[in-house]
């Protein structure tokens, strides 16, 4: 059993602390799907632009300036993509805003080799969260242990938000109906933009805590996580919030358990084979609310 | 009008035909086909410059009927197979007489077919994998091939560290890793030990979960002949998951990127390469210190040798390739494709990187490879032995 | 008027036998041209023209006809002072080099005659609206041809050609499912990669299966198939696993859709690549060695065929059938269309011709590995369906020209540094042409959403109305 466990514990804190960066992601996508309608494909791209907002600016800064100022960076990037790329197309197809997302991704990823040369860059080491600690057998970073925690009481705050402000009871309706909540007076813009910046905020955090563990960055490092950030979304149910969190973890768990099977080759392979039986089966996900078409 | 504006557009498809012809008299064309971003981005570079400092001391070539200046093209082929093909074409089209590279077998095995079609002759730098010469009669190579290098890190894992178990992780797909796995494990079985591997796909961050395989498996040692992308990682990573075992890699890992993820670890790194910085031959020793005042005159070329001025072994590979493609110049006595082709299989040269001679299928007879390991206090390389086959 | 006609249709036709005779007469006749270039000899008391003159003779007798070729103009090119280069050498010469694209022009002047000769007899008119597009289509590859002679086969022309056909025919088949029919799939990677290793699997040379399969002790199948066959294998394989997926995905909507495809796109290159599958598909390693093109008419060709089959489909009543899912499912529905078996049926056919784009795509690469065929693949083809315009074929067909030549060519200098006197030309160095580049796409996703074509069609009638209309138009102002 001693065996047993101190053989797998590494695969499950690997799992535990992949699924609470997910799950950060998983959160902007879910949130923006339940306004807008909208797969936001550079969702991950701007996970991405945040590691490499860290690597240029702890280059020149101290860790206490480029921390926050790389979440500032990353909101206004996200608030950015919103009004530049989204806002046009509000009454567009729903096909040429998604259109307008994968460009978007297209741009973001071009845009990052052009500066960066295409290299991976070294992610700065933060203090104490990349330091080593030893949990029974396993050694690991502080990073694995924070991250679950952190994910747990970022998801609190937002729901607290959500439930209990005024812009938590608009984002609330205009999720709901987005054509009568703009009727009854809600500013729309206002809200959806506050959706992005949320959004973008987490993806912030969790692209910290990501790098911190996996330290290369590269223009493309953000599409797989932010692909199976979304299938996470999916799998709890669209729209919400415990739902993309508790799909997060049990992605990334799922994931590292089939590492430690030996199928290796099929751990991405298994993400979309699980979105794919979610959809057939429960297309709603775990905790979502059926969306009836009206003619 | 927009349909006139497509319209006008497709037609200009046709114009440029013209422009494109041979090289001009008293130049000849040396085309650069090296990765120089993505997964092999940082180990191309090393090799590009190599090949530059070979330009600087030798910047013209002299055949019977006068002095030619020689002139680099370069192409990015991305380190990606689906790139290589137009990246190709381009130095074709550029009028290379002769072409250097790759760095990364892939983009050059992928690439082959297009120089061989338009009669240029290519000399791989350090692709390793057989794929890259077998049955493709105008790519030479002048480094040692990978069923070579396997069996020196094999017998090095059990000579070095009595190893009777290793474990090998590779990167799905990609040429060089696979070949050299297979021919490790082959060499490794062959002596009794035993093996298993592993593959994980491009874009992979986490290998937390294929290190504590290796634990679990009761592997003694490590073999990661990955692109030096995934081998930050992998050090870094096992590091902090506080695995011990020696790390085994083939030459791509003789890079500054490797020394920085290892140093103040307590891992041991080995690896093959082709050359040793610290050889005290006198071409060798009159190569690196010209190499190092060269790349320390200049940020920008300090910057793509990784920050240091530490010398690769593709690097001198690269000054090596550059020197052969001259001599095969001279030899020709022209700039032509075909007259080089023709003479290409016995060119020789005395290198940097040893005598190169060219063999079987082109490629160069070899037969030793240098192994060091990481100094993870100072972060450099320790030169530890020349390995060859038949010890 | 009839006369003219006919008498000019003769003399294009006795010009198109001239050509053709003096071509064909002229082939396999290099040896004794060489000594009518040099009727006295002159290159044996010149060493290096005796030598430039050997070099055509080695390559004849290794049988290399490129590498003649080459060795010819050089030779010409070097010693054109000393050599006789005109009057019916020259003549010889030219038909000698040029024969192939002259027996090319020869055919155009054929069916330019037949042209005439039908406008002038037909008076139903029937004929006479199929004369200016054949016309059309075969100066299109006459003039392929001819340009692929003149820059040869491995100019950047003749690259960004063959491999705009080829994303001419993944772009049209994708867009008979997201812009005809509605479907938005991402799923077209996937298929390709399907077709791209069926094709790969079964035309590679028997004699080199033991190098390629080097780990898998030369694979399980141990013959070849011919190009055609093995092409349209790897249409039916990638239209088998559309239908065998289409059951489950299609009954998903719009974004469902999308991702759900994606997803399949990502197992099947997981599977590709699974080592248990080696034998077959050579794991995740290269497989190479197949048969490939060695002209642009090849592509040209086939991918030809396919848009004007996937055209024909649109403009039956299947096609109709599409474009009213694709506005209103409910109202299509209530007509009597079959939802699903029409989805399923647009779903299989523009897989099947995404198979065959992925088969010409492995063949222009040379080699193919599962790891490129990823959702940027995708994504690259679905923008040139919308910078063409969703639900127009001859948009998607310009569009993919225009592509491959702007992201392979002509922002080429992009990448480049320049340097214009002492001054640094800034922003310019690797990877700026993709940032421009994708720049230009989102201006069309955003400003111009349309695209080029709308949802139109490039039509000879029309532009030739439109001419006659500004002219008419013209005259009134003035």
């Amino acid at each position: 059993m001693t065996e047993f466990i101190s053989a797998n514990l590494p695969y499950l804190l690997a799992g535990i602390s992949v699924g609470g960066q997910y799950a950060l992601i998983a959160i902007g996508y879910t949130m923006v799907y339940g306004i807008l309608r909208l797969i936001n494909f550079a969702h991950g791209d701007i996970f991405t632009v945040a590691a490499y907002c860290m690597v240029y600016m702890n280059a020149t800064m101290p860790l206490y300036i480029s921390l926050p100022l790389t979440i500032v960076f990353t909101v206004a990037l996200g608030l950015a993509v919103e009004r530049v790329a989204y806002k046009p197309l509000r009454d567009a197809p729903r096909m040429s805003i998604m259109i307008s997302a994968i460009g978007v991704s297209y741009l973001l990823q071009n845009l990052m080799w052009y500066v960066t040369g295409g290299l991976a860059q070294q992610y700065p080491t933060i203090p104490w969260i990349s330091s080593t600690i030893s949990i029974y057998t396993a050694t690991t970073k502080m990073v694995t242990l924070v991250t679950p925690v952190l994910t747990l009481v970022l998801v609190v705050l937002l729901v607290q938000l959500i439930k209990h402000t005024k812009i938590g009871m608009a984002m609330r309706a205009v999720s709901r109906d987005f054509e009568t909540s703009r009727l009854m007076g809600i500013k729309i813009n206002g809200v959806i933009s506050v959706t992005f910046a949320i959004g973008s905020f987490l993806a912030a955090v969790g692209s910290m805590l990501y790098f911190s563990n996996y330290t290369a960055v590269t223009p493309t490092a953000g599409a797989m996580p932010g692909l199976k950030a979304f299938v996470a979304a999916v799998f709890g149910g669209i729209g919400s919030i415990p739902g993309a969190v508790i799909g997060a973890f049990i992605i990334g768990i799922a994931e590292n358990i089939i590492k430690a099977l030996g199928w290796t080759a099929f751990s991405d392979a298994f993400t979309f084979a699980l979105l794919i039986v979610i959809l057939i089966f429960k297309p709603t996900g775990l905790f979502g609310e059926a969306v009836h078409e009206k003619v | 009008m927009k349909k006139l504006i497509a319209l006008v557009l497709s037609l200009m498809l046709f114009l440029p035909v013209v422009a494109l012809g041979e090289g001009v008299a008293g130049e000849i064309v040396i085309g650069i086909y090296e990765p120089a971003s993505g997964i092999n981005g940082a180990g191309g570079k090393q090799e590009t410059l190599g090949i530059y400092y070979a330009n600087a001391v030798a910047p013209t070539v002299k055949l019977s009927d006068g002095i030619y200046t020689v002139k680099l093209v370069e192409v990015d082929n991305q380190s990606s197979n689906d790139k290589a093909v137009s990246a190709a074409t381009q130095l074709v089209s550029a009028g290379a007489s002769i072409v250097l590279g790759s760095y990364g077998s892939g983009v050059s095995i992928a690439a082959a077919p297009t120089f061989d079609a338009a009669g240029v002759v290519a000399i791989g730098v350090s692709c390793t994998n057989p794929q890259v010469t077998a049955g493709n009669p105008l790519y030479y190579r002048i480094c040692y091939l990978d069923p070579f290098q396997g069996t020196v890190l094999a017998n090095f894992a059990i000579d070095e560290f009595s190893a009777k178990k290793a474990y090998t992780l590779a990167q799905l797909g990609n040429d060089y890793d696979v070949g050299l796995a297979h021919y490790f494990t082959e060499a490794f079985k062959a002596r009794g030990g035993e093996v298993t591997g592993e593959t994980f796909p491009l874009g992979t961050s986490d290998f937390t979960a294929y290190l504590t395989k290796a634990v679990n498996e009761g592997a003694q040692v490590i073999f990661a002949p990955t692109s030096t992308e995934f081998a930050a990682q992998i050090i870094t990573q096992a590091a902090a998951n506080g695995i011990k075992l020696p790390i085994l890699a083939g030459d791509t890992w003789d890079s500054p990127v490797i020394l920085e993820a290892a140093k103040g670890t307590d891992l041991a790194v080995s690896v093959s390469t082709f050359f040793d910085e610290g050889d005290t031959s006198s071409l060798a020793a009159e190569f690196v210190t010209g190499f190092k005042a060269w790349l320390n005159q200049n940020p920008e070329k300090l910057a793509n040798n990784g920050g240091t001025d530490i010398v690769a072994a593709v690097s001198a590979l690269g000054y090596d390739a550059y020197m052969v493609a001259l001599e095969a110049l001279k030899l020709a006595d022209s700039g032509e494709r075909d007259d080089i082709a023709d003479i290409m299989a016995d060119v020789t040269f005395d290198g940097v990187t040893g005598k190169i001679v060219f063999g079987e299928n082109g490629d160069a007879v070899r037969n030793q490879a240098f192994i060091i390991k990481s100094d993870n206090e100072l972060g450099a390389w320790q030169f530890v032995k020349v390995q060859s086959v038949a010890e | 008027m009839k006369v003219f006609k006919i008498i000019l249709a003769a003399l294009l036709v006795i010009l198109a036998l001239v050509i053709t005779a003096s071509a064909l007469t002229t082939r396999g006749t290099l040896p004794t041209l060489l000594e009518r270039m040099d009727p006295e000899n002159l290159a044996a008391q010149d060493a290096a023209m005796q030598k430039a003159k050997d070099r055509v003779t080695t390559a004849l007798a290794e049988n290399n006809p490129e590498r003649a070729q080459r060795s010819l103009d050089r030779y010409i090119n070097g010693f054109s002072a000393q050599l006789t280069l005109s009057g019916r050498v020259g003549y010889d010469l030219f038909f000698f080099r040029n024969g192939p694209s002259m027996l090319a022009l020869a055919l155009f002047l054929v069916v330019a005659a037949a042209g005439l000769i039908a406008h002038a007899l037909d008076r139903s008119g029937r004929v006479r609206k199929l004369v200016l597009p054949a016309i059309l289509i075969t100066v299109l590859y006459v003039g392929v041809y001819i340009v692929e002679n003149i820059a040869g086969a491995n100019s950047m022309l003749m690259t960004v050609l063959k491999k705009g056909a080829i994303y001419a025919l993944l772009a049209v088949s994708m867009n008979l499912l997201n812009g005809f029919t509605g479907l938005f799939s991402l799923g077209q990677a996937g298929f390709m990669l399907i077709g791209a290793y069926t094709y790969a699997i079964f035309s590679i040379e028997t004699q080199s299966r033991a190098q390629v399969y080097q780990y898998y002790a030369g694979g399980i199948i141990q013959f070849q198939l011919p190009a055609l066959v093995s092409i349209a294998l790897a249409g039916l394989a990638a239209a088998l696993f559309a239908f065998l997926i289409g059951w489950p995905v299609l009954r998903l909507k719009s974004d469902y859709l999308a991702i759900a495809t994606l997803g399949f796109a990502e197992i099947i290159r997981a599977i590709f690549q699974y080592d248990g599958l080696g034998p077959l598909t050579n794991g995740s390693n290269l497989l190479r060695k197949f048969t490939v093109f060695d002209t642009a008419l090849f592509p040209f060709a086939v991918a030809g065929v396919c848009i004007a089959l996937i055209a024909l489909l649109i403009h039956s009543t299947y096609g109709r059938s599409f474009k009213a899912i694709r506005d209103d499912e409910v109202a299509a529905e209530a007509m009597g269309i079959n939802l699903y078996a029409h989805k399923q049926m647009a779903f299989v056919i523009s897989s099947f011709f995404a198979g065959v784009g992925g088969a010409l795509l492995a063949m222009y690469q040379t080699t193919v590995q599962a790891a490129a065929f990823t959702s940027a693949m995708t994504y690259e083809i679905l923008l040139i369906v919308v910078i063409g315009g969703m639900g127009s074929i001859s948009g998607s067909v310009i569009a993919s020209f225009l592509f491959v030549a702007a992201s392979e060519w002509w922002l080429r200098f992009l990448d480049n540094e320049t340097m214009l006197g002492s001054f640094r030309v800034p922003l310019l160095r690797s990877g700026f042409r993709m940032v421009v580049f994708s720049v230009v796409i989102m201006a069309v996703v955003l400003f111009y959403r349309k695209g080029i074509m709308g949802d139109r069609e490039l039509s000879l009638g029309r532009f030739r109305r439109r001419l006659s209309h500004r002219r008419k138009g013209g005259a009134q102002d003035g």
